[in-house]
């Protein structure tokens, strides 16, 4: 007999037996709004406040990225960040633990360029805030009608790339602005959306001078004040840089091979191609990357198709030739631009083709239309439900050559009208879900957790549904989900913990039959205009240390 | 060149050649009855109902008739017509047995109680014309009828002595040849009665002012015009005009009409005045004291045209020029959203940061798809939904014509039917949405404008689908799949389109001259013609050479002698309002002056909404508050664009001069310009000086320096106190919130 079986066999008596016993699902965990600055540069150690709510002071951290240590600071709502120089850049994922269990995770993000915190007055041009480029500026729109200026110098000939985060992956509740002036405040430049509620600009100076860089915001849920919007928790981290600034990779994705090759793609980047190794023990989606030496948070996915970069073919009549997968990389330069790939279908083979560009943070809002052999069109399909991404799902119905076309809806095109267009064949899958980020055990009580199991493309096998990563001192009694009956949608999972256990994150995956995993169950979470699949669960034990 | 005697005679040789030419003449009642002869609905019965004023808006022509009599608006619909006379109301209007009894007649003349009062003498033509029709059964048509193909003024252009009276005679022509004299069957109107008047008959009466009119005359559906002058009395010889300064073509121009008019130019501007006059119109702010102390010592030949140059350049040139487009095109942000304004004033203040030409500014606009966030060319089309909407604003602001009347019923004083706009209004029909649309007052979401299904546009009297068609003209056809806004926009930007270019040419003059050649500006018709056709047309020409290049517009206007004329009238000239024989003074632009009032004082506004510090210019949207604004003539927030502004002067205007607050606070501020200049060594004399450059952009004269040394030598008032008195006298002369 199989551990499964062994499972299915002292499951229910079990959970009968230890329903007197079972803790509250969901904690109490401490609860973080904000974190201000929302980041910090190699070699710094920012004192970081907290905004939210902490019963208990002082508590730990956890920290996605292993290399930052943080530390209590002196008072409640206080810490700081030890940040080293050869910390990778990007986003660090933050909870605090304290006894009743952890917080959602919050974005620190890494960067190599200098951090300069904010400093009031900063309103008007007068009384702007000198910068020296590069630098990330950690601001806040601290009251409604506030806005800052900061004050750059450029060389004659030089781009400034000023790139504002707040609504975006922060969470902030902020829609803002960027603006570049002249010196006395007349505007030279603006900005208000690039991708979603976040600025990017771009100025070159064909004068040598001082300018003024400025942001403000409206609020990102609109309200009818004719002012700018402003409060605790509107931070922003404000990149101004007149050096290299990473948009984009050409692909957008990497595979499962050691390194993929990626070509940079932005304001004053280099030529060379970037080698990236397969980033190993991700647990956030979409995993942003910043390249060495340069600015920019780039969303790339993982994937199990050829990777394949547009060429000048897929703007033409006759269109890209492609393998039916793939993951193509492309970008709508012009107006009225169309790319066409072309590909052999064989009749009765499913697809799956999802063009990404809105939530990637670009502008393109993709159409796709698929023409069959005749030359009629087998479907087309502009948004999926409010999602401004396409998916179009589709069984080929004859053999023959197929024509994939993607354009913008608006016919617009432009150096951001980016996508990354996957091409699928949609394979057995399942995929898992559970409640709750956090959950709370208790010494000498048995927590349950409930998964769901979502069978998707005629998957019919029986899987493990079991916690890994486990803790010192906390164990699982796993289920197992058969194809048919009470356990195919959900299943759920026990655990316990010995005393001197110790909390910690941990998976929920489904595995097969050779325990490979197979599924790892996420939790979304939603900050502003960004949603990430958190795969880190938080096991919070009662008194642990 | 014909001087006035003989162009006089020419103009009477024309008149007699017509008058011969106008072989039918009015019947009397007697000739009617004498002979008999196949009687028109449209031809011979319509005619009489309108020119009797039966059809007009106050009678039965308004959209609900009067005592359920309904006849279409000044006749343009015969069928309508017919049908209301021979069935509605059960067909009793006319009595066939008995035509005298009919009630038409009855009613018409009189002869039994009627509200519009006695319209039809029974002893007349007209009551007899009628009852031979009614006594012939009414026909809707007759055999063999013609057509009315268009109606002759005679003469169409004629020069009157003041206080002369000249007549004007009508002759309708019809597809089988035929002519009839329809002048006593025609309406009349003159664009300004005070000049030159009209009387029903058709006889032009010479007002006691030198001066122009044009005048109207409606003949059923056709529209025709004369234009009238009344010349300065007494010849100007020739050379005069030849010896004056042509530094472009636009100054030739202007001197052949002020030739035909008999007007002489004022002077030049000195160029203090020039200097401050061109950093107004081109730039919107004052020049500073030491531009003008440097403009002033420049003693190139060509300084002014640098000077022109160098302001084109100015970012400031942005603002001033995107805050005209902002009144026209920029919505209330209660009804399509606060980001979604931001988002069209974004798109403006870029698109003039780039120098767009202008035929790529209206062909965005027009054929705009995607986010109100991000393309604020396309809030156009979330402020405006129907595309009844959409044609007349399109319409009016990129081809001067105004086509609202013609959506209820025809056009009165232009060619345009309810056929012309609803066809027009067709361009419109494939604008799609998606996203969520207009939730007032909050209005909060993003929407997107994209080439959609087909709605259908429905002409309201017959109910037919209507296929796009322009007003005038042939559009680019439009293929399936393609957005008839397409077409509709190549159409509109055709360099065959006279209408679009000298439409902007006329806003672009009337910014920088004071006034319009067509006046209201977006109003461009037969009836309302321009002082100066041949200038306008010249400007539209260059324009289009230019390839719509604005600032090369704005260059040649302000580049002409005649830009440069002094405000002052000079004898000939002082009746002169419409031919710029000299610069017509206008007040400041409210947000010009407000700043100007910052520039002065060294304190700048704080405005809600804004950064610190910004201008009134860069405001981006008028529901910010400002009284100052509000009073100089800032667009109502409620008021839907397009939004013309008036110039006029008001008492509001000058109370808030003088009691504001605000103004006052920054002459008294303790960080003001004159509390700086009182703690500075400067000398009485050098404060006056500083002064008069920062509100005039001049020196003072000898009398001035006087004054102003007298206001600092009161015994009882500190160099503060006299620097703010001086100060506040000087933000409150005209010289200051006039642009001369």
């Amino acid at each position: 007999m199989g551990i499964a079986q062994h499972a299915r066999v002292f499951l229910p008596t079990v959970i009968w037996v230890s329903s007197l016993f079972v803790a509250p699902l969901a904690a109490a965990p401490p609860d973080v709004t904000s974190l201000f600055p929302a980041g910090g540069a190699l070699g710094e150690t920012p004192d970081v406040t907290l905004t939210g709510t902490f019963s208990h002071w002082p508590v730990q951290f956890w920290c996605s990225n292993p290399r930052l240590k943080v530390d209590c600071g002196s008072s409640k709502g206080k810490l700081v960040i030890h940040i080293p120089t050869d910390a990778p850049c990007g986003i660090a994922w933050l909870r605090l633990i304290d006894e009743e269990g952890a917080s959602v995770p919050r974005p620190f993000v890494i960067a190599a360029q200098p951090s300069i915190l904010e400093k009031e007055p900063n309103d008007s041009p007068k009384v702007a805030q000198q910068v020296v480029l590069p630098a990330v500026v950690h601001g806040k729109f601290d009251k409604n009608g506030d806005s800052d200026g900061y004050r750059v110098e450029l060389a004659a000939g030089q781009t400034l790339v000023a790139a504002l985060q707040s609504n975006e992956i922060l969470g902030s509740p902020a829609d803002g602005a960027l603006q570049v002036c002249s010196e006395s405040g007349q505007v030279l430049a603006m900005n208000q959306d690039a991708g979603g509620l976040d600025s990017l600009l771009t100025f070159r100076a064909e004068v040598a001078g001082t300018y003024l860089v400025r942001t403000f915001a409206f609020p990102a849920v609109p309200n009818s004040s004719i002012n700018f919007a402003g409060g605790e928790l509107f931070i922003y981290r404000l990149t101004l840089t007149a050096g290299s600034y990473a948009d984009y990779t050409l692909p957008l994705a990497v595979s499962r091979e050691p390194t993929t090759q990626l070509k940079l793609q932005g304001w004053n980047v280099l030529e060379e191609k970037v080698a990236l190794p397969l980033q190993a023990g991700m647990t956030t989606e979409p995993g942003f990357w910043t390249p060495p030496n340069a600015a920019g948070l780039i969303p790339l996915r993982t994937v199990d198709v050829p990777l394949i970069v547009a060429t000048a073919n897929a703007a033409t009549e006759m269109g890209q030739p492609i393998e039916a997968a793939g993951c193509i990389t492309g970008v709508i330069a012009k107006a009225r631009e169309v790319h066409r790939y072309t590909f052999d279908g064989k009749k009765g083979t499913k697809l799956a083709i999802t063009a990404e560009s809105a939530a990637l943070g670009f502008d393109l809002d993709p159409h796709l239309k698929l023409v069959g052999p005749d030359g009629k069109v087998v479907s087309e399909v502009d948004d999926t439900g409010k999602n401004a991404d396409p998916v179009l799902n589709v069984t080929l119905a004859a053999d023959g050559q197929y024509k994939l076309e993607l354009r913008d809806q608006f016919r617009s095109g432009g150096p951001r009208h980016v996508y990354r267009l996957l091409i699928e064949t949609p394979q057995p899958r399942v995929s898992l879900g559970v409640a709750a980020g956090s959950f709370l055990l208790e010494a000498e009580k048995m927590l349950e957790i409930p998964v769901t199991i979502n069978r998707q493309n005629g998957f019919s096998g029986e899987v493990k549904i079991t916690a890994v990563d486990l803790p010192e001192g906390v164990s699982v009694i796993f289920g197992t989900s058969q194809n048919k009956g009470d356990t195919a949608k959900s299943v759920k999972l026990m655990l316990t913990a010995t005393a001197g256990a110790k909390a910690g994150p941990i998976r929920i995956v489904a595995q097969d039959s050779d325990d490979k995993e197979i599924a790892t169950a996420t939790l979304a979470q939603t900050l502003g205009g960004s949603t990430f699949q958190h795969s880190n669960l938080w096991l919070a034990l009662k008194g642990a240390k | 060149m014909l001087n006035l005697t003989a162009r006089r005679w020419l103009v009477t040789l024309l008149l007699f050649v017509g008058l011969a030419s106008s072989h039918v003449r009015s019947l009397t009642a007697d000739e009617v009855k004498a002979q008999p002869k196949p009687l028109s609905f449209e031809l011979d019965v319509q005619p009489i109902l309108a020119a009797n004023g039966c059809s007009v808006g106050a009678c039965h022509g308004k959209s609900r008739g009067q005592n359920g009599f309904q006849l279409s608006l000044l006749s343009f619909d015969p069928d309508f017509d017919f049908a209301a006379l021979t069935q509605h109301a059960r067909g009793r209007r006319l009595f066939l047995a008995a035509p005298e009894r009919s009630l038409l007649l009855q009613k018409g003349a009189g002869l039994v109680p009627h509200g519009g009062g006695q319209r039809l003498d029974p002893a007349g033509p007209d009551f007899e014309t009628l009852r031979q029709w009614i006594a012939a059964g009414a026909p809707r048509r007759i055999a063999d009828e013609p057509k009315l193909v268009g109606v002759t003024l005679t003469p169409t252009q004629v020069t009157l002595q003041p206080k002369e009276k000249h007549p004007l005679t009508v002759t309708a022509t019809y597809s089988d040849g035929s002519q009839r004299d329809v002048t006593a069957r025609t309406s009349f109107q003159s664009n300004e009665a005070a000049i030159v008047a009209i009387d029903k008959g058709g006889q032009i009466s010479a007002g006691a002012l030198p001066g122009e009119a044009t005048l109207m005359a409606r003949y059923m559906t056709v529209i025709a015009t004369c234009n009238v002058a009344i010349p300065v009395t007494g010849n100007v010889d020739a050379a005069q005009y030849a010896a004056l300064p042509r530094q472009n073509f636009i100054d030739g121009l202007v001197w052949n009409k002020l030739q035909s008019q008999g007007l002489l130019p004022s002077p030049p501007c000195d160029d203090a005045t020039f200097l401050r006059r061109a950093h107004l119109d081109v730039i919107g702010r004052l020049p500073t004291p030491d531009e003008v102390r440097s403009f002033l010592a420049d003693t190139r030949s060509d300084k002014r045209e640098r000077l022109i140059d160098d302001l084109l350049v100015r970012p400031e040139y942005v603002d001033h020029w995107s805050g005209k487009w902002a009144d026209l095109l920029r919505p209330n942000p209660y009804r399509v959203g606060i980001k979604t304004v931001m988002a069209m004033d974004t798109w403006i203040r870029d698109s003039f940061r780039q120098n767009k030409p202008y035929d790529q500014f209206v062909r965005e606009i027009v054929t705009a798809e995607g986010s109100t966030w991000k393309n604020g060319a396309a809030v156009v089309f979330r402020d405006r939904r129907e595309p009844a909407e959409l044609a007349t604003m399109i319409s009016q602001l990129f081809l001067g014509t105004r086509l609202d009347c013609a959506k209820c019923h025809h056009h009165p004083f232009e060619k345009w039917s309810q056929d012309d706009f609803y066809s027009f209004a067709a361009y419109f029909s494939r604008v799609g949405r998606k996203g969520t649309g207009l939730s007032p007052p909050i209005s909060g979401s993003e929407e997107f404008i994209m080439f959609g299904k087909p709605v259908k546009v429905v002409h309201p009297a017959t109910g037919q689908e209507m296929e796009p068609r322009p007003l005038f003209g042939t559009a680019p056809p439009i293929a399936e799949g393609d957005d008839p806004r397409e077409a509709l926009a190549a159409w509109i930007t055709s360099d065959q389109n006279e209408f679009f270019v000298q439409t902007i040419a006329n806003r672009v003059w009337a910014e920088l001259m004071g006034r319009g050649l067509v006046e209201p500006v977006d109003d461009l018709r037969a009836t309302n013609p321009p002082s100066n056709p041949a200038l306008l047309t010249a400007l539209g020409n260059h324009l289009r050479e230019q390839k719509y290049d604005l600032k090369q517009l704005i260059r040649v206007i302000c580049n002409s002698h005649v830009y440069g004329l002094n405000v002052r009238p000079e004898g000939s000239n002082v009746q002169d309002t419409k031919n710029f024989s000299r610069r017509y003074r206008t007040r400041m632009r409210a947000e010009v002056l407000a700043d100007a009032i910052c520039d002065i004082t060294a304190l700048p506004e704080k405005y809600e909404a804004m950064p610190g510090e910004s201008r009134a210019s860069q405001l981006w949207t008028t529901r910010i508050d400002s009284l100052t604004l509000d009073t100089f003539g800032r667009p109502d927030p409620n008021q839907d664009p397009p939004c013309e502004r008036l110039a006029d002067g008001a008492v509001t205007q000058a109370l808030h001069l003088m009691n504001s607050k605000t103004i006052q606070g920054k002459v008294t501020s303790d960080d003001g310009i004159a509390n700086k200049l009182a703690k500075s060594e400067r000398s009485p004399d050098q404060i006056v000086e500083e002064l008069y450059l920062l509100t005039y952009g001049r020196l003072p004269d000898a009398a001035e320096r006087d004054i102003g040394g007298q206001v600092f030598s009161r015994p009882d008032s500190s160099r503060r106190q006299s620097a703010e008195d001086l100060l506040w006298a000087l933000l409150n002369t005209p010289e200051f919130f006039f642009q001369r």
